[in-house]
């Protein structure tokens, strides 16, 4: 019995320890198999934002056009503000007041503002105003420091960065508030660009930090593919230089140009105005939203002279010499349109018609040379049809089968200088691009490749042919004859380039009456689609310009002429192509257009 | 014959065990201590783990923000600016300015550009001997052009 009495002295740590571990097998359990029968408010799902892809120019990952950068929004809670105290260690707390200051400060906001914001009290969401998006990291050190502010609620953001400001906003496009692209590369490319999140599931404490060792799920983020563009910025630049010029300078309403490399297709600079701030792509007007580049059919004019004429010799219907009387009143071709004062000649070869833009001579031969087989010329140049370029919204131009309907007998000589059928730009370039190629169109392309975060190529884009439209000789031709055009004798002197030879041709065309037949009296579209050099060409370049209003400038030759003129002298010297001109460079040509528009520039700027 | 068996004597563990029974307290005494520490550790790990996580994701975005700022200020228009604001007026050179070179380093023949080039720098050295003073050293000698 004496025994008995000593035994609690064992058992009483035994129990103790038993229990202990009982206890801590239980936790054990709790934690690791069944970690559930915790209080639900300790778990956690939380979504992690994936960085949308950026969009590149040519040169690569080094000039973005559009990148996403993660910012912090910040919203301020009055009733919070005003309930949690504030202080710092043992300092008094501080005042309503002095928070509201340390917050405009920090977000450069009006005191007398977020003061009015926080002593809001009532209406709908005044427990989350927005305060400011900002990326300012000494902004955010302030705001999130417990001991300075309280009420405002942070999260984190990403923020759409165009880093060109309004250039190229047609092609890049916009993304709404959700992220998702709603013109545009960002459209057409949305579901590449939007990246994978990634979410982490864990729990956190009482404190609500998270308990690291209690995750239970980390997938990461996985970053959108990024878009890499045949656009170079240099050229853009320059292009929507000197479209803006234009557009001013001769008074249009709108305008648009395309730089496109003559052996590839591949785009180099597409600008369109008006254009628009992307960011505020939501409060744009309609008419300024669309790209006028690709979206936008309109009736060509006189530069769809060069495409019958290319038709008709490579078909052997017609010689460059072949002549023609530019009588008007001959009522076979159903009046015809006037030549203007500058046609006078009784007789013309297809050449001087080219040279001189003349529509009786190109519509008789249109007339002549039957719509069936122009409207085969004009498929295989690429009109009627979407060029299937990456862009949204691409119209696909009007260019009636005569199979199917049949044409009446003045469109027989009507289309054949543009008249009755429509056309986008990015057509009008390609066919033109068809006979800069000796004959082979290649199909238009912006996007050169896409890229996926880890390096994966998800799509290349390279030089394709549509197709051979014209034989090389044709084009050669073709080319001869349009060199007229820019010299002393043709409608567009002024888009001459002292050491190139220009091949192009002008367009006049009347715009249509909206929502009526008939055109619009002295209401004009001024185009001029060049080829650069001719001899050995490298670049195509279209430019229209939109006019609202009567102007004196509405010829393609005097104002969409000095803008290809601007255009193409900054891109041949920046893509350094030798001048197949040279005799014509002089010494004395030091101070030629281009330094003047440079000068211009400066002293804009400086001003 | 169940009955006949011989029931034995309930014993106590404690008597006949006890070092045996002390150890298995030991033990999973020791294992409960052990997975305190490991678990102690492994919060620890893991909020270090945590932190670098957060700074890991604040260095990415704060050079994200760096790399845009800068991409900004490269754009044409920006630098254009920047460099008149400094009183330089760039422009593209002139077709008659490039030298066009094959890959061994020497220019493409009959380049009016080249022709000229040729003509201004031998301008320049016939200008540079007329400036310079005569000197007789061999070595001035060797140096002056033909």
């Amino acid at each position: 019995m004496a025994m008995r009495g000593e035994n609690w002295r064992f058992w009483l740590p035994v129990v103790v320890l038993l229990l202990f571990a009982a206890y801590s097998a239980q936790r054990l359990v709790r934690c690791h198999v069944d970690p559930k029968v915790d209080a639900p408010d300790y778990f956690f799902t939380r979504k992690l934002l994936a960085r949308r892809g950026s969009i590149y120019s040519s040169f690569g990952s080094k000039y973005p056009f559009v990148k996403s950068v993660p910012f912090w929004e910040y919203s301020l809670d009055p009733v919070s503000l005003t309930n949690v105290v504030v202080r710092h260690k043992r300092d008094p707390p501080r005042p309503k007041e002095a928070i509201v200051k340390t917050i405009a400060d920090a977000l450069g906001l009006e005191y007398g503002k977020v003061l009015k914001m926080a002593n809001a009290s009532q209406g709908p969401g005044y427990r989350s105003q927005f305060l400011a998006l900002s990326s300012d990291p000494k902004a955010y050190r302030v705001l999130a420091d417990s001991s300075l502010v309280a009420g405002v609620a942070i999260h984190d953001k990403q923020v759409r960065q165009y880093i060109h400001g309004r250039s190229l906003s047609h092609v890049l496009g916009s993304v709404n508030a959700e992220h998702v692209g709603s013109a545009g590369i960002e459209q057409r490319f949305d579901r590449d660009l939007t990246g994978t999140p990634g979410t982490i599931q864990g729990m956190r404490d009482a404190r609500r930090r998270e308990l690291y060792d209690r995750r239970k799920v980390s997938i990461d983020p996985i970053p959108g593919a990024d878009v890499y563009l045949t656009i170079d910025h240099n050229i853009q630049f320059e292009t929507e230089d000197a479209l803006r010029w234009g557009v001013k300078e001769f008074g249009a309403g709108a305008g648009w140009c395309i730089v496109m490399d003559s052996r590839t297709g591949a785009v180099l600079a597409m600008a369109s105005l008006p254009d628009f701030e992307p960011l505020k792509f939501g409060r744009v007007p309609d008419n300024v939203k669309i790209n006028r580049a690709v979206g936008f059919n309109y009736e060509p004019g006189s530069v769809m002279k060069v495409l019958t004429v290319a038709a008709a010799i490579d078909s052997g219907f017609a010689q460059p010499g072949t002549t023609y009387r530019t009588n008007r009143d001959d009522p076979a071709y159903y009046r015809l349109p006037g030549d203007g004062s500058h046609v006078w000649d009784p007789t013309m070869t297809l050449k001087d018609a080219i040279v001189k833009s003349s529509n009786i001579v190109v519509g008789k031969l249109g007339y002549d040379f039957r719509p069936k087989r122009l409207y085969e010329y004009f498929r295989k140049f690429g009109l009627g049809e979407k060029t299937g370029i990456d862009l949204p919204g691409e119209e696909c131009g009007i260019l009636p089968d005569p199979n199917k309907r049949m044409w009446d007998l003045a469109s027989w000589s009507r289309a054949a200088i543009g008249q009755f059928v429509s056309v986008t730009a990015i057509q009008l370039i390609s066919a033109y691009q068809a006979i800069a190629n000796d004959g082979v169109r290649m199909k238009p392309y912006i996007v050169d490749r896409v890229v996926a975060s880890d390096g994966t190529e998800l799509l290349r884009r390279s030089p394709v042919a549509a197709g051979r439209v014209i034989s090389a000789k044709t084009a050669r031709t073709m080319r001869e004859i349009m060199l007229g055009v820019a010299s002393r004798d043709g409608t567009a002197r002024r888009a001459a380039i002292k050491g190139y030879s220009v091949a192009g041709k002008t367009g006049t065309a009347q715009k249509q009456l909206p929502g009526a037949r008939g055109y619009a009296p002295g209401l004009y579209r001024a185009s001029f689609c060049g080829i650069v050099p001719a001899s050995d060409p490298h670049l195509v370049v279209l430019v229209t310009l939109d006019f609202d209003a009567r102007t004196k400038f509405h010829q393609g030759g005097n104002s969409a002429g000095p803008v290809f003129r601007r255009v193409a002298t900054a891109a041949l010297r920046y893509l350094m192509v030798p001048p197949d001109r040279p005799d014509e460079i002089t010494e004395s040509d030091a101070d030629d257009e281009y330094d003047m528009i440079i000068e211009e520039r400066a002293r804009k700027t400086i001003r | 014959m169940r009955k006949n068996r011989k029931i034995p004597k309930k014993m106590s563990v404690v008597a006949t065990n006890t070092m045996r029974f002390g150890a298995i307290i030991v033990f999973l005494f020791v294992m409960v201590i052990l997975n305190f520490l490991a678990s102690s550790s492994c919060t620890q790990l893991m909020k270090i783990k945590g932190d670098k996580e957060r700074e890991l994701s604040r260095l990415d975005e704060e050079r994200m923000r760096e790399s845009t700022r800068w991409e900004e200020m490269k754009t044409p228009d920006k630098v254009e600016i920047a460099l008149l604001r400094h009183g330089l007026a760039m422009r593209l050179p002139r077709p008659d300015q490039n030298i066009r070179m094959r890959a061994d380093g020497t220019p493409y023949p009959g380049q009016p550009s080249l022709a000229r080039a040729r003509q201004r720098s031998s301008a320049a050295m016939t200008a540079r001997v007329t400036t310079t003073k005569p000197t007789f050293s061999s070595q001035s000698r060797r140096r002056r052009p033909r």
